[in-house]
């Protein structure tokens, strides 16, 4: 059976590429770490701005944070 | 992009969209208490409290539920919040709570010709403020 994980770990494991916490990361954007978390728990669904500010910070692209596929990958 | 709005705003869209999905439960919640209110009172002419103290309980209720919801979705503050101001809201509402005790203190009894009077008012409002005032001050030490 196929379980459905909706965490956005691949914003964690980019993340924790560049050695940063939650809060460094939320600072660096300009919102709380609540919403880090929030996103990367699959709890919410960023805008397509801050989506772009994320990945600004973490020097990946969109496709590489948010692209519907293997989250493990 | 447009920033404007980010920059402007004091809560980030997450902090934004948390705040409008409690306010709206809070509306609906007010609503629903109203008109049990009016049940209660009209309907079964059950007179538990003068008009005064019927609001203030049912405006306790919707606040307590609404800054507990943003307390515990960190939705409460700003993210970019002043330390200072957390601090002297919840000391000056915790003073307003400790006035409110005195005067429940001082008051004779609590019934009016068997409905709850102005001093059962206070006791909603003194545990109002003592609550809300632990509450930004509980969310104030979550999010440092």
């Amino acid at each position: 059976m196929e379980v459905v994980v909706n965490k956005n770990l691949k914003l964690k494991v980019a993340r924790a590429k560049l050695d940063m916490t939650q809060k460094e990361l939320a600072k660096k954007i300009d919102v709380s770490r609540q919403t880090i978390n929030a996103i990367e728990k699959g709890n919410y669904n960023p805008s397509i701005n801050l989506c772009i500010k994320i990945c600004k910070a973490l020097n990946v692209t969109l496709n590489d944070l948010f692209w519907e596929g293997d989250n493990n990958e | 992009m447009n920033d404007k709005k980010i920059k402007g705003s004091k809560f980030d869209e997450y902090q934004e969209s948390i705040r409008h999905k409690y306010g709206f439960y809070s509306f609906i919640l007010i609503v629903i208490l109203l008109l049990l209110n009016v049940i209660i009172v009209d309907r079964f002419k059950f007179f538990y409290a003068t008009q005064a103290v019927q609001t203030i309980l049912i405006i306790s209720i919707v606040i307590v539920y609404f800054i507990s919801s943003l307390t515990m979705n960190g939705a409460y503050f700003p993210f970019r919040r002043n330390e200072f101001y957390a601090r002297t809201i919840s000391f000056f509402l915790f003073l307003t709570g400790l006035v409110y005790c005195y005067r429940v203190y001082n008051a004779s009894s609590f019934f009016d010709n068997g409905m709850l009077n102005d001093a059962a008012g206070d006791v909603l409002l003194a545990v109002l403020s003592i609550f809300n005032a632990a509450m930004i001050y509980y969310s104030y030490i979550k999010n440092k």
